[in-house]
This record gives C-alpha cells, sequence and structure tokens, in this order.
C-alpha cells in the first residue's frame, strides 16, 4: 500500500495521517524510548506529529520526516535539562546515539520492502535455538520485566548469572535480526 | 563492558561511574559503541512490542487530535479577535472599560453568593511529599502539588464553575461556554474559557499564573482591570505588595511538576527551599540570612534526589549544606 500526500490521491487528510499514525507510531515510540523515560518519550512522539501535520504539504519523505523529529525533540529536551547530575556525560551518549543512527541508515540504501512484522513470534523464534536456560532468563526479564534479582529467585540461580543469560541473548538477537534485516530504522523508500 | 553496567544503560538505571564510562566509550571507541547501541536497538523491540498495542495507539492518536483540535480553536480565536478590533475600534475601547466595571461588580457578587450557598463541597488537602490529581464534575482535570488545598462543589451549578486553591495546581479545563471556571486563590480570581494553566498560590509567595493553551482573565482585589493572558507562556505574577506584573514564562517546563520535575525560573533560594520542603516533606533551614535572595534558573528531572538537587545547589554558588535527623542546613 502506497500512500503520500499528493494532492490528487483521495483518502481524506485525516485517513492518510491514521494510516501514518497507526504504521509508525511503534517505531517511534521505540526510537524515543531510547532517549529518554516512557512518559517524556510520548510527548516527544505526539510533538513530532503535530509538526507534521503543520507542515504537512511541504514534506517529501514522512517517515524520514518524522524519525528525525524524533530524535532532535529527544536531544533538545535533554540538552534542555540544564542543572541534572551527570549533564554532560547524557548530551554526549545522545549524541553519539543520533550519530550511530545516521550512520546507520546510510549503509541501507536499498532495502527490499519489509514485510508486517509479528515481533513478539520473531524473538520467540529466535529464542528457540538458545539453550533453555538462557531464553527462559531473557523472557522473564524482557517480557515479564522482572528484575534481575527477581528472575534469580525464580530460576534458582545467581544475579550474576541471570545477566550472563541476557547479554548472552541479546548478542543472538541482535545477530540473527541483522541477517533478517529487521533492526533497521525505517527510512527506506517503499515502507508503505 | 561489564553485564551489569550493559542492562543498567538498557533499563535506564545508570549510577553516575556507569555514565562516566559509558560516555568516555562512546567518544573514543567507535565499535564497541556501535555494540552497545546495537544492544539498545535489541532492547527496544519490548517498547515496539508495547506500544504495537491497538489501545495504546488509539489512546496516542486521540491525544494527537486533541491536540491539533486546539491548535485549531487557538488559530481561529485570534482570527476572530483581530476581525473585532479592526472593525470598531474607538467605541470598542469605551464600551470595554463599561463592560469591565459592570462585569467586575457582577462578578465578585456572583462569587460571594456561591460560595456561601449551601451546597455540597469537597475539601482535598495535599500533604507534603505527595501529589494528587483529581477529576471535577465537569471534567475538568486537576493536578494539585504538595501543600496545597482545593475547594469545590460535588456538582458545579450551571452557571458558573467555582473553585478555591491555596497552593499549586495545573488546570486542564473543559471548554463550556455558558459557565465560566473560576479559580480563587485568596484575593486573586483566575477565569477561565477552556484552557490549561498553572496556578503558583502558597502563603507568603509571589502568585505565579502561567498560560499554556487557551485564554483566562486574572483579577485582583487591588487591579480594576483584569488581566489578560491569550497566548501560551504569558504569565501573570501578583507580588506580595500587591504589584501585578505580566510577563513571560516557560510554561511547559512550569507545569513539569505534574511529571516529577522541578522547574526554577530564576528563582531565589527562600522560594527553592520551600519547594523542596514541600516535596520532600523535609525540614529545611538557610543559615545565612544573605543567602535566602541568591537565584537560581534550572530544570530538574523527576529522578533527582534531593542531595542531587542540593549538590547542583551548591556547585552552582559557593553555599554548602548538610543533613542530619532535625532536617538539612544550608550555610
Amino acid at each position: 500500500m502506497k500512500a503520500t500526500f499528493e494532492k490528487d490521491i483521495n483518502p481524506t487528510g485525516q485517513e492518510l495521517f491514521l494510516q501514518y499514525f497507526q504504521q509508525l507510531y511503534p517505531r517511534l515510540m521505540a526510537l524515543s524510548c531510547r532517549f529518554v523515560n516512557e512518559d517524556v518519550a510520548k510527548d516527544m512522539v505526539q510533538d513530532a506529529f503535530v509538526m507534521l501535520w503543520e507542515q504537512k504539504d511541504r514534506i517529501q519523505h514522512v517517515p524520514t520526516y518524522l524519525y528525525k523529529s524524533v530524535q532532535n525533540n529527544c536531544l533538545n529536551y535533554i540538552k534542555h535539562n540544564h542543572v541534572v547530575s551527570d549533564y554532560a556525560e547524557k548530551v554526549r551518549i545522545a549524541e553519539s546515539r543520533i550519530q550511530y543512527l545516521n550512520e546507520k541508515t546510510d549503509e541501507n540504501e536499498v532495502i527490499k520492502q519489509v514485510e508486517y512484522l509479528d515481533i513478539r513470534s520473531k524473538i520467540e523464534e529466535a529464542l528457540n535455538e538458545l539453550p533453555p536456560r538462557t531464553a527462559e532468563a531473557f523472557r522473564l526479564y524482557f517480557f515479564e520485566e522482572l528484575s534481575a534479582k527477581e528472575v534469580a529467585e525464580v530460576m534458582d540461580i545467581s544475579h550474576r548469572t541471570v545477566e550472563v543469560h541476557v547479554r548472552k541473548a541479546l548478542s543472538f538477537l541482535r545477530n540473527n535480526f541483522q541477517n533478517l534485516h529487521i533492526l533497521l530504522p525505517f527510512l527506506f523508500h517503499t515502507y508503505f | 563492558m561489564d553485564e551489569e553496567v550493559l542492562l543498567r544503560f538498557l533499563t535506564k538505571e545508570c549510577t553516575s561511574e556507569d555514565l562516566q564510562m559509558i560516555s568516555q566509550w562512546v567518544t573514543t571507541k567507535p565499535e564497541n559503541t556501535r555494540w552497545l547501541f546495537e544492544m539498545e536497538e535489541v532492547w527496544s523491540l519490548k517498547h515496539e512490542l508495547k506500544y504495537s498495542d491497538k489501545e495504546e495507539i488509539k489512546k496516542a492518536y486521540q491525544a494527537f487530535l486533541k491536540k491539533t483540535e486546539q491548535i485549531q480553536k487557538r488559530r481561529v480565536n485570534r482570527m476572530k479577535r483581530f476581525r473585532i478590533y479592526a472593525s470598531a475600534a474607538a467605541a470598542a475601547v469605551i464600551l470595554v472599560f463599561l463592560s469591565i466595571s459592570v462585569f467586575r461588580s457582577v462578578y465578585t457578587e456572583t462569587i460571594r453568593q456561591n460560595l456561601s450557598e449551601n451546597i455540597d463541597v469537597n475539601e482535598i488537602d495535599v500533604p507534603n511529599g505527595q501529589s494528587i490529581t483529581v477529576k471535577l464534575s465537569d471534567g475538568t482535570l486537576v493536578w494539585l502539588n504538595s501543600g496545597s488545598k482545593l475547594i469545590y462543589p460535588a456538582k458545579f451549578s450551571a452557571k458558573n464553575r467555582i473553585v478555591k486553591l491555596m497552593g499549586e495546581g495545573l488546570f486542564e479545563v473543559e471548554h463550556d461556554k455558558r459557565s465560566p471556571f473560576v479559580v480563587m486563590s485568596g484575593s486573586v480570581s483566575t477565569k477561565v474559557l477552556g484552557t490549561k494553566f498553572n496556578v503558583k498560590a502558597y502563603q507568603n509567595e509571589t502568585i505565579r499564573i502561567s498560560l499554556l493553551e487557551g485564554i483566562i482573565e486574572v483579577l485582583t482585589n487591588e487591579n480594576e482591570e483584569a488581566v489578560r493572558l491569550s497566548e501560551p507562556d504569558q504569565q501573570v505574577e501578583i507580588f506580595m505588595n500587591g504589584q501585578v506584573k505580566k510577563t513571560n514564562a516557560d510554561a511547559f517546563a512550569i507545569s513539569q511538576w505534574t511529571k516529577g520535575e522541578l522547574y526554577f525560573d530564576n528563582e531565589s533560594l527562600e522560594n527553592i527551599v520551600a519547594s523542596l520542603e514541600r516535596k520532600y516533606n523535609i525540614k529545611i533551614t538557610i543559615r545565612n540570612d544573605s543567602y535566602k535572595s541568591m537565584t537560581f534558573h534550572s530544570r530538574i528531572q523527576k529522578d533527582a534526589s534531593l542531595e542531587n538537587i542540593l549538590n547542583v545547589l551548591k556547585g552552582t554558588r559557593n553555599i554548602d549544606y548538610s543533613i542530619d535527623k532535625e532536617g538539612v542546613s544550608i550555610y
């Protein structure tokens, strides 16, 4: 399904917006939550959509615009928090992340259309290839959101072992997903 | 990198040492940086999953629609006002003066009447160290900060909606043209037409009313005319000596106490201490009198502890502090 803001295409402006919102909101929230806490992240994403709405006739490529807006909103938010502990470090990390994200985009220039992802089942598929204890620890920590201490209690292992399991699972997922082009900023032109 | 640190990074629970280390890392070791952010990327699937939920998207979309509606309303109001000014300037000026004095006497009478009528009245007292949100019978939302009190009728009358506030509240008022919403704080009344604004009116402190969205009119017993705020970030300050001043401020930052943040806009140490006492429910004494009027400008995240904040103050100006079981001393 291809949708743009060109005037000769005719779903109404509002329907179009709803489509963009539905498709891009999860990814934008994932992006935003990397920078700031969830409550603030929601505001950052809302602001980006409002800015899009205000400029809609002038935007060529909507996903790119939203993605960059969210990045900028987050960075500005962090920069605005002037007197907070480790302010300089927080800014540096945020800027470094943006640099990383921009570099990654440049690499993935020609990407084939990505099918709708069922994130949960893709993760589960990958987890099945891990040793069961590792997968279990990861599930509890990631999906159930138990703390490392709680996972240790449930599985009757040490805190440290939990951390090692989680790290192992994360590494595995990262390698796995890179091959399947799952972890990508969604800046490819045929996203819709 | 140690697993512990990695997980703290992913769950945003880094210590100061963690942050220092990571910050150094990202500026000196590109391959490791990549690794870290790739791990973060896998981790971010968690949020992508959470916000793929249809209910979440629906909620967010509704919030978005509301925002854009408000922006459009503001634009329409601006246009309407422009047309009125453009058509009958001189006549309008006379009318405005007349109507303000009429408005004022009718207004104060109505308020006096309403509060003495025997209606079911609720009172909420928010102790130090806490904050709460209330939803009034008309759908208006009020966030109340520590050390605040709100008095309001269980059910609003059809003619007007009057509440009394001592302390600090952020109001998101349901639009109702026929029934103006009025916030009374001592001798100051803020009249509202459907909007979002912050009222800071603690005893013995300057009163500050900041507009986020919409239009409000602020009336004091001393003033002949109401002060009208119609642009976001406009603010009215009413000093202890009765002086009224219209200024500008970052209303969004001011309202973020509802999210646990603190914002000091060239605020005196005396007032900052009052805010900290309320928020952390602890006694703070300034031992050196000359410090009371020192000013600070800062915005502090919600996760900051009292000590973090005191350290920040200490670092900004040459002051020191100590904490014991009696409370905090600044000297």
